[in-house]
């Protein structure tokens, strides 16, 4: 064989030795000589105004090198104070016991202001503002009605701005709809982003540039943001992060938004441009729980049945608890799991309504899912409800109603609101693939027939998440380096926070080449060294950077043809590349190697190495449903998951989870890896079951839970997670995958949700579902808010 | 000579302190309170062992200390003194990687990798003490391990294969 193949392999992780051999270097594992410390000190009330502020003694203590407020650092702090743990005051020190004894000897008088902490308080009439002046509950600013669709095409051709995201007719669609199910304020706790590694950063000023060592999901955007709210050069900046220790969305800074707790880098980076030294900023566990990413909302939904089960409307209405001016996109995506993409093939109307509302909790901002798992646990819970109401089994319900490849995504995001053909879905394939690997037409049982005190439950829920975007905005660079000893250097900054891109992106460049995978080697750890990638974020990156990836290697692969076909006498168009040298395609003998194409090299010789490059910034050509540019394909992760469990209905515990997750990734490019981000259904456990709520004391707004023991993730033992992996071929991707990561906590809520009623008939849809709830469901405990 | 915990210095006052890390013994100058997390990263340079919680809840700082996993982060350096300390660093032997290592890197037990060393030096415990440990036991064991990427699956088939390695002759 000339050429050699890793695609669908399970080769090994690209920088996977040093994860196992402890070398791997996270940003805090970097010793800089003279590395100075800094702790925070942080609000204690949820709503205040700083009145005055004396930092003279903490200034004045041996160690202590800087002291930054309000009064001296007015772009990183602020005198009015919007949740416990928001910025006071920070003290840089020559080591962090200093800074902590500093800390104590700053004097702060403040003024304590009225709060609020709950999303329902929120929004009453007289509520406390959260920002003085501006209502806590605001109308999302970007809804647009989709008009004049094609009949032919089904793509909507106009936009116009509207007071709620839809088409159709929502009240003729309800008039004439056999069943209306409707389920209100279906609440997700609000719950955080997990990431091992505590967010933060060291930077160092090396007399030419700021060195920023970090934890990052998009290297360069971070820097271009950074640049700006320091007042430098983008070129001023290098950012390093070879290794980022989890992510989930939560490794995603804001540095530009005040609201938004990213504020290590601007307090390291004044730091250390003033002091000229360098400066460490990090969050410890609980200050990480205190202000890291989290969600948090309350889902009405409405549907529409015939009474065959076509589901032809849908009302969708989302508030999303942004607490103290968090992060106002997520919900965009949860129109993902409405008539829009998940339940395209039949919906005809929708109206999706979207508010977010302010507390005086730490900042909310999107994470795994970014608001599909919100939408999600609302329609699957409401559609979990329709099929036993409709007497039809909650899996062929399903069947009837989900998107299938070629339904129209009505074109749900803000950025473009371009509708577009879904590339691929598999959905009804996943739903029999995974119905069979739980024996769910054995086993599934109608919670009537269910008497024993333990009672099994079988619950399934289907998902679909974003994959990439549709129109412009893909945007991701790569370069790829041929050197004379066949030797192959994929340059890409795209961030591997643990979910495989720098391996997958690898056996892309090694499989276009036809070299074998070890032979690639990677370029990723700064901004300095690589182009633009794209954030990883929505699971994009085997779509978005992989067309980069793949295109910057045919580059480089058609300037070492020609290189090659003058030294063979031979036309490029003749030759291919592969495993020991340049062969012709049509006698593989022929054969010559790579130096021997590049020829000389030294003073007298080169070219020396292949530089290939491609900019992804439109959608490829390939993903042009017949190369009309208005025809756009656009890939989702999508698939189904069923989940078992056990419910005591004497205790109300639940145990035995088996979470089985079925998704249609087209083609696995790494089985393993695949695997491994479908095991990330624990987050949606995690959420659904641990009591993994942030819990705060309603008299002062402190957390209650902001530490590992309190706060509690899936651990080995919680539950065990199956995985049907399916392919089937996505036309939009040069190896026909499309994408998987984020997708695999969007269904677990519903899911779990739908098997515990149909273990005791209880529709529990609030989370955490802890055994208090459901013993209140069984009637054995009486409500404790319901009293009085 | 092996200091004990009635010697309480006072606070910023450090001591002198020998501790023997990966079968070296290493001179370090310590503070009375300071962890053996902090002191093997910073005094010693042996950054594989992760801080992430500092409440002993997540592993990430598990090392061996007379080959029992301990969170780093629990223990203070000077009361380790006289004692056997392993850490990740130290299970790669001539280049060689260790047979729980390989096992990792093979099975994909590693996503971010964060956790890894804490899981690699639970799983070389638990296999000295049981070789040949069922799903139960290396659940059981790996319990006090968080892994926030939800990798347990492969890491659970990478103590399985490890043992494997391990019988056929591995260390």
């Amino acid at each position: 064989m000339p050429r050699s193949s890793s695609i669908g392999k399970d080769v090994i992780q690209k920088d996977g030795r040093a994860r196992v051999t402890g070398e791997a270097k996270f940003y805090a594992d970097y010793q800089i000589g003279g590395l100075l410390q800094t702790r925070i000190l942080r609000s204690p009330y949820p709503a205040a105004d700083i009145l005055s502020i004396d930092t003279s003694r903490a200034e004045a203590l041996p160690g202590v090198s800087l002291v930054m407020t309000h009064l001296n650092y007015p772009q990183a702090f602020r005198s009015s104070l919007y949740y416990v743990g928001d910025l006071v005051a920070a003290v840089v020190a020559k080591d962090t016991e200093t800074a902590e004894e500093a800390l104590e000897l700053i004097t702060v008088e403040y003024e304590q202001k009225k709060f609020v902490l709950s999303l329902e308080d929120a929004m009453k009439e007289d509520a406390p503002e959260v920002f003085e002046g501006e209502k806590n509950n605001h109308d999302w600013e970007f809804h647009a009605f989709l008009s004049d669709r094609d009949p032919e095409t089904r793509l909507f051709k106009t936009k116009t701005p509207g007071p709620y995201n839809g088409f159709g007719d929502i009240e003729k669609g309800f008039e004439e709809a056999d069943y209306i199910i409707e389920k209100s304020n279906i609440s997700y706790a609000l719950c955080k982003a997990p990431a091992m590694e505590s967010r933060g950063c060291s930077m160092n000023y090396d007399g030419v540039k700021l060195q920023v060592y970090t934890h990052s999901q998009g290297m360069h955007d971070e820097k271009y943001a950074l640049a700006q709210v320091l007042g430098i050069g983008q070129d001023k900046i290098n950012y390093v992060s070879p290794y980022t220790g989890g992510g989930f969305g939560g490794k995603n800074p804001a540095v530009q938004n005040r609201n938004i707790p990213s504020h290590y880098l601007i307090i390291a980076g004044l730091a250390c441009l003033d002091l000229k030294k360098p400066v460490h900023c990090a969050y410890s566990r609980e200050e990480e729980m205190v202000c890291a990413w989290s969600r948090g909302s309350s889902v009405d939904v409405k549907i529409g049945f015939k009474k065959d089960g076509t589901l032809t409307t849908m009302d969708y209405t989302h508030r999303q608890e942004t607490c103290s001016g968090g992060d106002k996109w997520p919900p965009k995506n949860a129109m993902l799991a409405t008539g829009a993409v998940l339940y395209s093939r039949n919906c005809e109307n929708l109206r999706a309504k979207i508010n977010y509302i302010n507390t005086n909790r730490f900042t909310a901002v999107g994470w795994q899912g970014y608001g599909v798992p919100e939408g999600h646990f609302g329609v699957e819970t409401t559609m979990d409800t329709a099929a036993y109401e409709l007497g039809i089994d909650p899996v062929e319900l399903r069947k009837k109603n989900c998107m299938r490849a070629g339904d129209i995504d009505a074109g749900w995001d803000p950025l473009t609101y371009i509708s577009a053909y879904i590339s691929g879905s598999g959905i009804e394939e996943c739903l029999d693939a995974g119905s069979e690997r739980v024996s769910w037409k054995d086993k599934w049982q109608h919670p009537d027939k269910k008497a024993s005190r333990v009672r099994n439950g079988l619950g399934v829920a289907i998902f679909t998440m974003g994959a990439g975007r549709v129109g412009q905005g893909n945007s991701s660079e790569a370069i790829v380096k041929i050197y004379h000893d066949g030797s192959v250097a994929l340059v890409c900054a795209l961030s591997d926070m643990g979910q495989g891109q720098h391996t997958v992106q690898c056996q892309i460049v090694a499989e276009t080449l036809g070299i074998p995978y070890e032979r690639v080697g990677l370029v990723a750890h700064d901004t300095d060294s690589t182009p633009f990638a794209t954030l990883a974020a929505g699971s994009c990156g085997t779509w978005i950077q992989g067309w980069a990836t793949y295109e910057a290697a045919r580059d480089a692969k058609k300037q070492l043809l020609v290189l090659a076909a003058e030294k063979m006498n031979r036309k490029p168009e003749e030759l291919d590349t592969g495993t020991n040298g340049v062969f012709v395609i049509a006698d593989p003998k022929e054969i010559i190697s790579y130096q021997d194409a590049f020829g000389a090299i030294g003073h007298y010789g080169g070219p020396h190495e292949i530089i290939g490059i491609y900019v992804n910034n439109n959608p490829h050509e390939r993903c042009l449903k017949d190369g009309n540019p208005e025809h756009i394909l656009i890939p989702k992760e999508k698939g189904a998951q069923f989940i078992s469990l056990d419910v005591d209905t004497e205790t109300g515990i639940i145990s035995n989870i088996r979470i089985t997750m079925a998704q249609n990734v087209g083609r696995a490019l790494n089985p393993k890896i695949v695997e491994g981000q479908l095991s990330t259904s624990r987050h949606g456990l995690d959420n659904a079951v641990l009591a993994n709520d942030c819990i705060v004391d309603k008299r002062n707004g402190w957390l209650m839970t902001p530490n590992l023991v309190d706060y509690r993730f899936s651990t080995a033992l919680e539950c065990d997670v199956d995985t049907v992996i399916l392919e089937i071929f996505d036309p939009s991707h040069p190896f026909g995958a499309s994408a998987c990561g984020e997708g695999a906590a969007c269904p677990t809520l519903a899911a779990f949700s739908n098997a515990i009623y149909n273990a005791i008939g209880v529709r529990l849809l609030e989370t955490p579902f802890t055994p208090e709830k459901i013993l209140e469901g069984l009637g054995k405990i009486q409500s404790k808010t319901k009293k009085k | 000579m092996a200091k004990t915990t009635e010697n309480i210095l006072p606070s910023g006052e450090k001591e002198h302190v020998t501790l023997h890390v990966n079968g070296e013994d290493i001179s370090l100058l310590i503070e009375a309170h300071w962890t053996l997390s902090k002191v093997l990263r910073n005094g010693c340079s042996l950054t594989g062992t992760k801080e992430a919680c500092d409440a002993g809840a997540c592993g990430a700082c598990t090392v061996l200390i007379d080959g029992i996993a301990r969170p780093a982060c629990m223990l203070l350096a000077r009361e380790q003194v006289g004692k056997k300390i392993e850490t990740i660093e130290g299970l790669e032997k001539n280049g060689q990687l260790h047979p729980i290592q390989e096992a990792w890197l093979e099975e994909y037990g590693a996503q971010c990798g964060f956790c890894s060393p804490g899981f690699i030096m639970t799983t070389k415990a638990l296999l000295a003490k049981n070789p040949n440990p069922n799903d139960d036991e290396i659940k059981e064991a790996l319990g006090g391990n968080l892994c926030l990427c939800d990798n347990y699956e492969h890491i659970i088939l990478a103590v399985k294969s490890a043992a494997k390695k391990i019988a056929k002759g591995g260390k």
